[in-house]
């Protein structure tokens, strides 16, 4: 082999290398960071590396109202929270639900989206569960940091009622509605939305609900400046078609 | 410090990380030494149909990152018909590539003891098996202290991978907790401190080990 | 398996575009391993006593952490310093200084090996110590540890994707998001497989040939790794 070419090779490379990391720059507007979990239909998906899905597209709404480039920043739903905190992203738009216990650790918007939580089986299992209780003789599936997931810990397997290993965690609802339909589960925990959304994809069926009203909310750090303008501009988008087009595009 | 104070509620879950961190090192090196034996005999003295499965088989493990075969044996694979629990999932990607990585690592040993003692095992009568049972096992066994304590020591390194296909180590105990405290600093620096002490306590007692069976004559250092 | 076939090329794109930021990651990482690996092996060897020592300790604690638990003190750890690093950067900082700390060793044993004599003809010839080091040392060093700086490199190459761990799109993330609407998991992931596989037999032979090309005469390197 030439030396020189391979010199000019290596050259070239590391130009291309070092070119490529600063070639993203000129920010006009505010950068509004956003912090999702792409692996969530309807709310948050990827297609052709475009983010897609209901928080996605509010998200940009979002940022044409407060007048922000928006970023999306995708990464593990238990990162979100962290993330946050260490002001690696400015808001959380997740399908994440208000609860006490995230509280105590962000902030959060008026809600935008109220569900409850779904059981869902194979489209050909013959589980049924008649009360909440009924669940304790399952092995149930959730994604790792969810309300679900949550519920499931705190309802049943503090109180004794499953044992730990009824309960698989997982970092998507890809995998635990995988693992249901390989057979590893009897049942998911997710929320209704996401169920309805997974339908159009898979064979389940929802089973059971669990009455939560749970609302969706945009999470931010507690010292956050936005909360107000974010809280404005989210009523306006609620009201308006947009929203309803939104709603229209990715869940009927 | 306030964080020990709310890491002290901690403590029992992070044992029981730091005993499964223990057991998918041990079962994956011991399990993984037991493969590699066959795999490195089949690469230097097996027919041709044996030679490639092995040679096949240590090029894709070596050549492809662990967390893509975990994900693979965790998420792939049922797909096929193979449901595995995360922790079987996760011993299984580290028995083979534990596997893999000794034998390479043992094919060094063995080509260092090789022709010439082989023909002096041949010279006495003994036949191929023979001299590789008799003669050249068990001062190729000697250099694979090094090689067992140096899987050892990946291994507890990169048991911390598992925790992705959710094996609840101890960097899974550690990363839950920083989700629920927020002590992200403090509880990575204190784990890392934790896999310090298991990966120099390793070297340290299989150096000890080393010296302890050294075959006079057959300096092994440059194999580390 | 038709179906599979055009399924994988159809998605073909997102998955080259992931590679494409895994060999990044890995060549930006491995060229910051360099500097701060020829900077610390050469400290170790010519520093000052206390130096030495830390030296020594920088690279026994980067060389015994997992690569996960550096990852997370960068990226989620350091912010309660106030300092906050960018997903990306913090990949390549963490596989970059981890892999400084392997990178030294690699250097030392070839800067050792070069010996002393060469020092002594450097300084004979009315060289300072600074420029021996970087004209005569230095220059031979980097061409003998070419053997072992390939197999850091495809060790960097392997332990890229625990990036996805910060949620960066490197192959396997850009897989995920194919499954999430596919589910697919079982062709994509030994897709993702065998594209790392062709990346590193890549990598590997194109380091070979570079070795070969600038073996030191006279010098013998082994030729398998």
């Amino acid at each position: 082999m030439n030396k020189s070419l391979l010199k000019l090779g290596i050259i070239i490379l590391s130009v291309f290398l070092v070119f490529s990391l600063f070639s993203c720059g000129k920010n006009e507007k505010e950068v509004l960071r956003v912090g999702t979990n792409a692996e969530y239909p309807p709310f948050e998906f990827t297609e052709n590396n475009e983010f897609k899905g209901i928080d996605m597209d509010l998200a940009k709404v979002l940022g044409e109202k407060l007048n922000m480039e928006v970023k999306i920043h995708d990464m593990d739903f238990d990162s979100l929270i962290p993330a946050l905190n260490a002001k690696k992203i400015d808001i959380a738009m997740a399908a994440m639900t208000v609860t006490e216990d995230r509280k105590e650790q962000v902030d959060f918007s008026i809600p935008y989206y109220s569900v409850d939580q779904a059981i869902i089986a194979p489209e050909d299992s013959n589980i049924e569960i008649n009360e909440e209780d009924d669940l304790t003789e399952y092995t149930i599936g959730a994604q790792n940091g969810t309300t679900g997931q949550i519920y499931i810990d705190k309802n049943f397997i503090d109180k004794d009622k499953m044992n730990k290993k009824q309960l698989n965690k997982y970092p998507t609802n890809i995998e635990a509605i995988t693992d249901m339909l390989n057979g590893n589960l009897d049942l998911v925990i997710i929320d209704s939305s996401a169920a309805k959304g997974y339908k159009k994809m898979k064979p389940i069926k929802t089973i059971y609900t669990i009455k939560t009203g749970e609302n969706y909310a945009i999470a931010l750090r507690q010292d956050s400046q936005l909360k107000e303008k974010i809280n404005t501009a989210l009523k306006e988008i609620l009201k308006s078609d947009q929203w309803t087009d939104i709603l229209n595009r990715y869940i009927k | 410090m306030e964080f020990f104070g709310v890491f002290a509620e901690y403590i029992p879950v992070f044992l029981e990380g730091l005993w499964l961190t223990i057991q998918l090192t041990l079962i994956s090196a011991v399990v993984g030494f037991f493969i590699a034996v066959p795999l490195v005999l089949s690469v230097l003295y097996g027919n041709k149909f044996f030679e490639s499965i092995a040679k096949g088989f240590i090029s894709v493990v070596r050549g492809t990152p662990l967390l893509v075969q975990l994900f693979f044996v965790y998420y792939g694979l049922p797909a096929a018909g193979l449901n595995l629990t995360p922790f079987q999932a996760a011993l299984i990607g580290f028995i083979l590539n534990s596997a893999a990585y000794q034998a390479e690592y043992m094919k060094g040993g063995f080509l260092s003891l090789t022709t010439e003692q082989m023909d002096a095992a041949y010279s006495i009568g003994l036949n191929k098996w023979e001299s590789i049972r008799y003669i050249i096992f068990p001062q190729a066994f000697r250099f694979s202290i090094p090689a067992l304590s140096n899987e050892m020591i990946y291994l507890i390194k990169y048991t911390s991978i598992a925790y992705i296909i959710q094996v609840e180590e101890l960097f899974a105990q550690a990363k839950y907790f920083a989700s629920d405290t927020f002590y992200h600093l403090e509880i990575f620096l204190l784990v890392g401190v934790v896999y310090l002490i298991l990966v120099y306590g390793v070297t340290f007692t299989s150096d000890w080990l080393e010296e302890k069976l050294q075959i006079p004559g057959f300096d092994v250092s440059h194999l580390k | 398996m038709i179906e599979s076939i055009l399924f994988v090329f159809e998605n073909m794109p997102l998955l080259l575009k992931g590679a494409l930021v895994a060999v990044e990651l890995t060549v930006l990482s491995i060229l910051l391993g360099m500097v701060v690996g020829l900077l610390v092996a050469i400290l170790r060897l010519y520093g000052p006593k206390y130096v030495k020592k830390l030296m020594k300790i920088y690279e026994w604690v980067l060389r015994g952490l997992p690569i996960l638990v550096i990852l997370f003190i960068i990226y989620f750890g350091f912010p309660s310093l106030g300092v906050n690093i960018p997903a990306f950067i913090s990949a390549v900082l963490g596989l970059g200084l981890r892999s400084s700390a392997y990178q030294a060793q690699i250097y030392r044993g070839a800067i050792q090996s070069i010996g002393v004599e060469q020092v002594e003809a450097g300084l004979s010839i009315g060289m300072n110590r600074a420029k021996t080091m970087l004209y005569v040392i230095v220059p031979q060093a980097i061409r003998l540890s070419l053997p072992g700086f390939t197999n850091e490199f495809t060790i960097v190459l392997k332990d890229s994707p625990l990036a996805y761990a910060l949620g960066i799109a490197e192959l396997l993330k850009q897989g995920r998001n194919i499954i999430v609407t596919s589910f697919r998991p079982f062709t994509i992931y030994l897709t993702c497989a065998i594209i790392y596989f062709l990346l590193f037999h890549f990598f590997y032979y194109l380091f070979r040939k570079i070795a070969e090309v600038y073996e030191v005469p006279g010098y013998i390197m082994s030729k398998k790794s």
